[in-house]
């Protein structure tokens, strides 16, 4: 199938690499030319431009935004995402947890060891009324 | 679906549980624990495991001290274990708010404790 534009031949084709060449000049050779196919290759054209939009396959993204319903991408739709997602929040909730207690019983560490060898008398700061 | 439930009971019993263990003899404690703790000899097999835990913290940084901080280090452990959680929680914040107090103003109280020590003693 040939499609390359026909252009009179009584019209001089200016040279489309020339530097000099306006816009204009391509916009008026590309409408010339379009006007100038036959009804064949307009139809094998738009056959092929359908035969290629129905292989297209169209991917949803997992998530993607959106503007009508705000931030409902972001929440879990499978139970599968549910179960990662509580998974997760345990996670970072126990560690967070965890991290707390561990740091909190190293500082207790600390101040133990500095009453215990301050040179100030350990009596100083013990309270004997609680007892 | 079941690994995912089980994945998820250990790891919460992972994170949100302190380690959980029996009470340490005291022939299994290293040497420098031994000599950190020798104070509490006589009393460590009947400690909870909480307890132990503690003392042993404490003790891991005996190594670091000073000969004159391992001598009161040393002195004064059996006194502090024998007090209660209150008022070592008491003492911990004393400590702190003292602390926390400019370093010369720290000194001028040093200064007097041990002049009233020295008062008292014979």
């Amino acid at each position: 199938m040939n499609i390359e534009p026909r252009l009179p031949h009584d019209r001089k084709s200016p040279n489309i690499d020339s530097p000099d060449i306006a816009p204009e000049q391509i916009a008026g050779l590309l409408t010339r030319s379009a006007e100038q196919l036959d009804s064949n290759t307009v139809a094998a054209l738009r056959r092929a431009r359908h035969t290629a939009l129905d292989r297209q396959n169209v991917h949803a993204p997992a998530f993607a935004l959106d503007a009508k319903h705000g931030f409902h991408w972001q929440l879990p739709h499978t139970p599968r995402q549910w179960v990662a997602t509580v998974l997760l929040l345990a996670v970072v909730v126990g560690s967070s947890g965890y991290w707390q207690h561990l740091r909190k019983h190293e500082m207790m560490t600390h101040l133990d060891v500095a009453i215990l060898t301050d040179d100030m008398p350990m009596e100083v700061f013990i309270d004997h009324r609680s007892e | 679906m079941k690994p995912s439930i089980a994945a998820f009971a250990l790891l919460c019993i992972i994170n949100l549980s302190p380690a959980a263990a029996a009470p340490q003899p005291w022939h299994a404690l290293t040497p420098m624990q031994q000599q950190a703790l020798a104070p509490m000899v006589q009393q460590w097999a009947g400690l909870s495991e909480e307890q132990q835990r503690g003392l042993l913290a404490v003790a891991s940084h005996y190594p670091d001290l000073s000969p004159e901080e391992k001598q009161r280090f040393l002195g004064r452990l059996g006194a502090w274990s024998k007090l209660t959680p209150e008022q070592r929680q008491a003492a911990r914040e004393k400590y702190r708010a003292f602390s926390q107090v400019p370093e010369d103003k720290q000194e001028q109280v040093r200064q007097i404790v041990r002049e009233e020590q020295a008062k008292k003693a014979p």
